[in-house]
């Protein structure tokens, strides 16, 4: 088959897939819903159990949707800071861009309360998407220039567990200033969830998600010719100042944003352009965006139903699943490094 | 035609690295540009492609200022293999060379029937039909360096910069490449510059060379008779 054709029938199962496990992911859950009725509620028809129709509408539909655009925004923000820094193991959470995240919504909530705003109110809406974009921002530029001066695999590694570090300190001075309630949201937020999420605010995640990864892919070309080294990619008439700002802030936005709503989750974004490079055989960034969005979605809702596992009432944190799933691959692409 | 007047060249304006009275090459010279190690081969080549500022002087191509070019217009007339090395996952050395199509291409890069027909001509000038579908990363020393002249060729430009294309090959690879590049120059009419420090090949390959001694004076000499001798002497060897 020719490698065209191939990719296309890939990718159409794994759409597929990807439709399969977003409605089992609906299907799920403590309270069992029959097939039928979760599809007709999906489609906009009406049902007579109207407790069931609150479950889907009002709770699994918008975890559900949550999962599938942070995994799709996640890997696709991945796939770009591994072509920008050159480097495999390059990815929001490595990076310490979600850190960034972190304290950007970490000031922002508890900084409020103590201006005596209600932390509440606060977490919803744009204002804690440009906290968390601005944090991640600021956090990455730092990253990014200290790659420039030493960029081998286990350096990224270190300076952006150093910066976690940091950060984490920073938190935990900030906390100690703050209130309980705005302390307890804080927490929550941090153990990763897609749950905690209303329609309202899922609006916002996908609109930024979408936007981000069609920004993504009008980079494409420039993402290409990064890939031959900065110097190649001048002299193949790059603007590459140009292009790298464009880059950083379309990857920053996208990991910013997710990171804001769904808390930390790890390791989807370096490890699902790896799967993805793998799968289609290609370095083509035009094909691997849209291959990082649907691999993403699949691999956060799979994660998903297992933090939320069936009959069980307490859900695991995302962050803990992704990160045992995405350790290993870490691990297998620094032991093939080595042997290069 | 490619023309220096008086350029300084180097990283600050009161250390130049070198000063050149005056060079200058015409479509099909194939240029040899020789001189030890750290005398400033690599810092004139990478003037001459634009990809660091001189420090003053004229570098002229084509009566054009090649500094004054944006990047695109200089990508559509000097492109550049490099010795820094090139790790791409999963690219095909066909999609390796087809990059060399950007200053052509549309914003997403896509490849127009021309680009297809560009492509298939270079493969067939470099003779790498059979290594077009196969992995970029697999490809031994040799065959990794003519991808990256096919990716420079691709380009369609006048000149072509090569830093040391030789030094990682075996003799029968060097041979094929210098002979490649003898080719392209001749019948294609580009301008083949590049630094090496094999200077038999190069006195066998090239019809001009550009000496940098260690006195800092630069030589154009012209492949004829006694050439071969004044290169030596002017080398010291």
């Amino acid at each position: 088959m020719k490698p065209q054709s191939r990719n296309i029938v890939l990718f159409i199962s794994l759409t597929a897939v990807l439709v399969l496990v977003f409605i089992l992911q609906i299907l799920l859950g403590s309270v069992s819903i029959p097939l039928q009725n979760v599809l007709t509620v999906l489609i906009g028809g009406h049902i007579e159990n109207e407790t069931w129709r609150n479950i889907i509408i009002e709770s699994r539909l918008p975890a559900a949707l949550a999962a599938l655009f942070a995994g799709a925004g996640l890997s696709v923000s991945g796939l770009q800071m591994q072509t920008l820094f050159r480097n495999p193991v390059a990815g929001p959470y490595v990076l310490g861009i979600s850190a960034g995240a972190s304290l950007g919504v970490a000031v922002f909530i508890l900084a409020a309360s103590a201006f005596g705003f209600s932390s509440v109110h606060l977490l919803s809406g744009w204002s804690i998407i440009l906290a968390a974009s601005c944090g991640a921002v600021v956090i990455f530029f730092i990253n990014f220039i200290i790659s420039l001066k030493l960029n081998d695999v286990v350096a990224i590694l270190i300076i952006g567990l150093m910066i976690g570090g940091g950060i984490s300190a920073l938190i935990e001075i900030l906390q100690t200033f703050s209130s309980n309630e705005s302390l307890k949201n804080y927490v929550l937020w941090t153990f990763g969830s897609f749950r905690y999420i209303d329609l309202n605010q899922i609006f916002y995640m996908v609109v930024v998600v979408l936007l981000g990864t069609v920004f993504s892919l009008a980079l494409s070309k420039p993402l290409n010719l990064l890939l031959l080294g900065d110097t190649y990619a001048i002299s193949s008439g790059l603007n590459i100042r140009y292009a790298k700002i464009m880059i950083v802030l379309c990857t920053s936005i996208l990991a910013g944003s997710i990171t804001a709503f769904c808390g930390p989750i790890g390791f989807v974004g370096l490890a699902v352009p790896h799967l993805c490079r793998a799968l289609f055989k290609t370095a083509d960034h035009k094909i691997l965006t849209p291959a990082c969005v649907v691999v993403g979605g699949i691999i956060c809702c799979l994660c998903n139903m297992i933090a939320s596992a069936p009959g069980s009432d307490t859900a695991l944190p995302v962050n803990a699943i992704t990160s045992l799933l995405g350790a290993p691959v870490v691990i297998w692409i620094i032991l093939r490094q080595k042997r290069v | 035609m490619l023309k220096a007047e008086n350029i300084y060249i180097g990283y600050e304006a009161d250390k130049p690295v070198f000063t050149i009275p005056d060079f200058s090459a015409l479509p099909g010279d194939m240029v040899a540009l020789l001189g030890v190690n750290g005398i400033g081969k690599s810092t004139l080549l990478r003037t001459i492609a634009g990809l660091q500022k001189k420090l003053s002087g004229n570098l002229l191509l084509d009566d054009r200022d090649i500094q004054s070019l944006t990047p695109v217009e200089r990508a559509k007339l000097i492109s550049v293999v490099l010795t820094e090395r090139i790790f791409i996952d999963n690219i095909t050395v066909r999609d390796f060379i087809a990059l060399g199509r950007s200053p052509y291409t549309d914003w997403l890069g896509r490849l127009s029937d021309e680009d297809e027909k560009e492509i298939e001509k270079v493969i067939s000038v470099m003779k790498i039909e059979k290594l077009q579908n196969r992995m970029f990363n697999q490809l031994s020393d040799g065959e990794k360096q003519k991808a990256l002249i096919a990716r420079a060729l691709c380009q369609q430009t006048s000149v072509i910069i090569l830093d040391e294309p030789t030094a990682f090959l075996d003799f029968r690879n060097k041979r094929e490449i210098l002979n490649l590049l003898r080719t392209i120059s001749n019948e294609l009419k580009k301008i083949i510059l590049f630094s090496t420090h094999d200077i038999e090949a190069a006195l066998q390959h090239c019809n001009k060379f550009w000496v940098m001694t260690e006195e800092k004076d630069f030589c154009e000499i012209d492949s004829g008779p006694g050439s071969e001798a004044e290169v030596k002497s002017k080398l010291k060897i």
